[in-house]
């Protein structure tokens, strides 16, 4: 018994603590200079929106205790969604590199020709990998503490809210291993890896917060809100249940429903903890019987025979037609690449959203969907649709001039008579190019609508024919300014990993903070001024134009009776937010050009 | 670029436009040309002159500043001291109107992705400003030249590495440049595409065009090229015509003597003769260094026999490009 037990400490030991590659990011992770900013940078953002909170919901020297508590809530309410919210952008950064490092460092095949065990490999890359995103939540522990000082923070909610962010990150870790493990890694595959987490997280919110999806048996709280069915599977819609924002239904209320739909509905943060767990042991399981399957190496597996079926592997040289280069050869190389973004994703967005416009249009004319109702789901549509569009465009752009450093194509450009001005105005017009196809669906949808409602006289309209034009113009200028912000971080950086990582931490965190503070501008001011500042911002501009009663809380129908009014102050808000926007595209770009020789030939050397 | 700062050299014998007198036509000049990654010195008060139509051959171990060079006359490193001048134009002061003037071929082969043998000398061709019918007659002439004619729709990084190579050759052709900077572009070739490289060189060489060409493969370099320069730990070692190489290393006679027993005290019996500089056993066989330079070797074949050693081979080593490489450099790498 004595001997058995020795072997299984032995065998945990060499598998974890001991594990070599672990060891090696653990001992040398933790200096590194990098990592130590990212740290304090978290840290920093953490105690900001704590300190804010406390300062905003505390009150005065004579608060009472309930005052007190009330307020401590509320902070480690804003505290957890920060948490989670950071989780889900920091998680995949770190652990979508699992995906190309190896390959690219060429490492694989030396680390499986070593006697390490398949086990061993797997865990190490994964948990060398989660080490970091685990040490940032620890690291964040005390400023959570801060909060149940004063009361009304329980250690419950405390330990859910890190369950929630831990097993997040721990399922975005497990997923990049396997896509890593199972050899079908490539850059591209990275940047799917980010846009279908982002998507997955903000469309099924959108759907959550759908009446329609709402349990029937939960209670509403104060807003009329009730808990969707899709909350044990969102770690955002577990935390509303977490913080006590939207209430689960009691298990006992529950009997209609079967064990484990029951069990999921009525503790939904439990079960979210206990799926992802799941899900993540079963990757890393799977994970483990591929590592020396050979797969990498080009050697048919089952998993390729059946990949060769669907789509066969072309060998030796490939061929295709040649298509017209344009007269600026880097627009046309920007806006014809097939890399990130470009082919089979990129049609998928433009027909997905076109065909949900289709679906809303064929409900709405068969009178099936109220007008009120379209609009909720245009604007939604609208959302996730230019979303997308700015992460591709962003993540292009990021990796414009990284990429061409990489494949070594840069100082073949170098040496040609192209000025900085005229590649970088190139590239600047490709991206444009290639991201505003992926804005298409709800212009079109729109555009669609209005003129039925013409046609049909139906007054007020689901919307009006310029919509569909203003819309059009502030996202794509919003666009352009993700792929300005794209190419700076692609001229500053010297990997594609860095320049992603910032291109699209600044575009989120940008595009979410100036949509914030637009709201709440638009809470504060009279609905006159609102509509000036409503264009200016991408979620505020898009709830403006297709969604105004979303965004200034009376019904639709009121806020178009005065249509003139309206139709202007849209319109005029908009050409002054394009403006601006041209304005900052503008100047950031003749900085990205001065800048441009410099910054590169120091890299150079 | 409006201002220039004062220059520290005297200019070139080349006018602004790039023409130049007819007795001595430098396309290329250095004049004290450093260069330093921090502490590292790449190269070090580097004296060139190419003239034009010159093939030059720079060769040198790895890390001796070959690459250096050609990027600063590639316009994409700038000195940190010294002038580089390529058709009279200075480096990194007028570096505009070098780049049409010049086809950079770098060591490795920049593939962009998902584009096509036409694509690509468009591309090309569109960013040295060829546009609309002249493009399309531009490109399928070195398509014609490059012999890539049947590879136009095939994807770049599809293409084998000699295809590769081949099309970069054909990429620089394009704008038809004074000037080809080719930095060892036989690298990773296999022989047969090797053999394809060098007569196309060849053929560029016999169309006029000034190459400077880094390699690591001598005795191609010797076939191809009018004139060398070996350098090493970023300084220049030799820099002259091929023959001249030869001349100078050769300051004495070498012989590679083989006896079939007993070498040991072959050497021994050599050492001692007057006529003997010094005698290394290299491989069984003994590498003698005569006192002078002569073609006679007879004294040292009649010493051997009248010692009863049995001769089994005995020849001059022959004085090339390789010999004269190692001759001169001392293998130490930055």
């Amino acid at each position: 018994m004595g001997r058995t037990l020795s072997k299984l400490w032995l065998a945990f030991w060499q598998l974890l603590p001991a594990n070599p590659i672990l060891v090696r990011v653990v001992a040398g992770g933790s200096k590194r200079v990098r990592h130590l900013w990212l740290r304090a940078g978290y840290l920093i953002v953490l105690l900001a929106v704590v300190g804010f909170a406390l300062l905003q919901n505390m009150g005065g020297v004579g608060a009472s205790l309930t005052d007190l508590a009330k307020g401590a809530s509320r902070t480690f309410m804003y505290a957890s969604y920060a948490q989670l919210l950071l989780m889900c952008f920091l998680a995949p950064v770190f652990t979508a590199s699992a995906i190309t490092q190896e390959k690219d460092a060429q490492t694989f095949n030396i680390l499986i020709s070593t006697p390490l065990s398949n086990a061993q490999i797997v865990l190490g890359s994964l948990m060398s990998r989660l080490y970091f995103v685990m040490m940032l939540l620890i690291a964040g522990l005390p400023i959570f503490l801060i909060t149940m000082v004063y009361g009304g923070v329980t250690t419950k909610q405390v330990l859910v809210s890190f369950a929630l962010a831990g097993s997040t990150a721990g399922l975005t870790g497990a997923l990049a291993i396997f896509v890593a493990m199972i050899g079908v890694g490539t850059r591209r595959t990275i940047f799917s890896f980010y846009l279908l987490i982002a998507l997955y997280l903000l469309t099924v919110y959108l759907f959550g917060n759908w009446s329609s999806t709402w349990v029937a048996e939960s209670e509403a709280n104060l807003e009329g809100v009730r808990m969707s069915w899709l909350t044990p599977l969102h770690p955002f819609l577990a935390l509303d249940v977490a913080l006590n924002r939207v209430y689960a239904p009691e298990y006992t209320r529950l009997g209609s429903y079967h064990g484990l739909v029951r069990y999921a509905l009525a503790y939904p943060s439990a079960f979210y903890a206990a799926w992802t767990l799941t899900v993540s042991v079963l990757l890393v399981a799977i994970s483990v019987l591929f590592v020396r399957r050979g797969i990498k190496t080009g050697e048919t597996t089952w998993f390729t025979s059946l990949v060769d079926r669907i789509k066969p592997r072309k060998t030796g040289e490939r061929k295709r037609e040649p298509r017209t280069v344009w007269a600026n050869p880097v627009a046309w190389r920007e806006a014809s690449t097939k890399a990130i973004g470009g082919g089979l994703l990129r049609w998928a967005i433009i027909l997905g959203g076109l065909v949900a416009g289709v679906i809303v249009f064929i409900f709405y004319a068969g009178g099936t969907l109220p007008a009120m109702q379209v609009r909720r789901w245009l604007a939604a549509i609208t959302l996730v649709q230019f979303s997308a569009a700015l992460l591709i465009a962003t993540n292009t752009a990021a990796t414009s001039i990284t990429k061409e450093r990489e494949a070594q194509t840069m100082d073949l450009l170098l040496s040609t008579p192209l000025t900085s001005k005229y590649i970088l105005w190139g590239k600047l017009r490709g991206l444009v190019s290639f991201a505003t196809p992926l804005l298409i669906g709800p212009m079109i949808t729109l555009l669609v609508f209005a003129l039925y409602d013409w046609a049909k006289g139906n007054s007020p309209p689901v919307a009006w024919i310029e919509t569909a034009v203003e819309l059009c113009a502030v996202l794509v200028l919003f666009t352009s300014m993700g792929c300005v912000i794209g190419l700076n971080h692609s001229i500053k950086r010297k990997t594609n990993m860095a320049a992603v990582m910032w291109s699209v931490g600044v575009t989120i965190l940008g595009a979410g903070l100036v949509s914030m503070v637009g709201a709440a501008l638009i809470q504060a001011v009279d609905a006159g001024p609102a509509t000036f500042v409503a264009p200016f911002t991408p979620v505020t501009s898009i709830l403006y134009l297709v969604d105004p009663a979303a965004l200034f809380g009376h019904s639709t129908k009121e806020f178009l009776a005065g249509s003139g009014a309206a139709r202007f102050s849209a319109l005029f808000g908009s050409l002054i937010a394009v403006g601006v926007y041209v304005l900052l595209v503008w100047r950031t770009y003749t900085t990205l050009v001065r800048d441009f020789d410099m910054t590169i030939r120091k890299q150079s050397t | 670029m409006s201002t220039s700062p004062p220059r520290r050299f005297p200019r070139p014998r080349v006018s602004e436009s790039g023409s130049a007198r007819e007795d001595t036509i430098l396309i290329i000049q250095t004049i004290n040309l450093t260069k330093r990654y921090g502490k590292l010195v790449a190269l070090n008060n580097l004296q060139l002159n190419i003239e034009e139509g010159e093939c030059f051959g720079y060769i040198g171990p790895n890390g001796a500043g070959k690459t250096t060079t050609i990027k600063i006359l590639a316009t994409l490193l700038q000195p940190t001291w010294g002038e580089a001048r390529v058709c009279g134009h200075v480096v990194g002061y007028e570096s505009r109107k070098i780049r049409p003037l010049i086809g950079y071929v770098p060591d490795f082969f920049g593939a962009y992705e998902d584009m096509v043998v036409q694509e690509y000398l468009e591309f090309f061709a569109s960013a040295y400003g060829i546009t609309g019918k002249q493009r399309k007659k531009v490109v399928g002439d070195v398509l014609e030249l490059t012999d890539l004619r049947g590879k136009i729709d095939a994807l770049v990084d599809s293409l084998s590495r000699g295809m590769q190579q081949r099309l970069s050759v054909a990429r620089v052709l394009l704008h038809d440049p004074r000037v080809l900077l080719l930095d060892e572009p036989a690298s990773g070739l296999d022989p047969r595409a090797r053999i394809e490289m060098r007569e196309l060189l060849k053929e560029l060489r016999n169309m006029g065009k000034t190459i400077i060409i880094s390699s690591h493969i001598l005795h191609e370099l010797a076939e191809l090229c009018t004139t060398v320069g070996i350098i090493e730990q970023g300084e220049l070692m030799f820099h002259g015509p091929l023959d001249e190489i030869i001349r100078r290393v050769k300051t004495g006679t070498r012989l590679h003597v083989r006896v079939t027993e007993q070498s040991d005290l072959a050497a021994l019996l050599l050492e001692k003769s007057e006529a003997v500089k010094g005698v290394e056993m290299r491989n069984g066989h003994l590498v003698v260094d005569l006192a002078q330079q002569t073609s006679d070797y007879s004294p040292i074949a009649r010493l051997l026999l009248k010692n009863n050693f049995r001769i089994h081979e005995i020849r001059e080593e022959e004085i090339n490009l390789e010999t004269a490489f190692m001759r001169l450099t001392k293998g130490i790498v930055q």
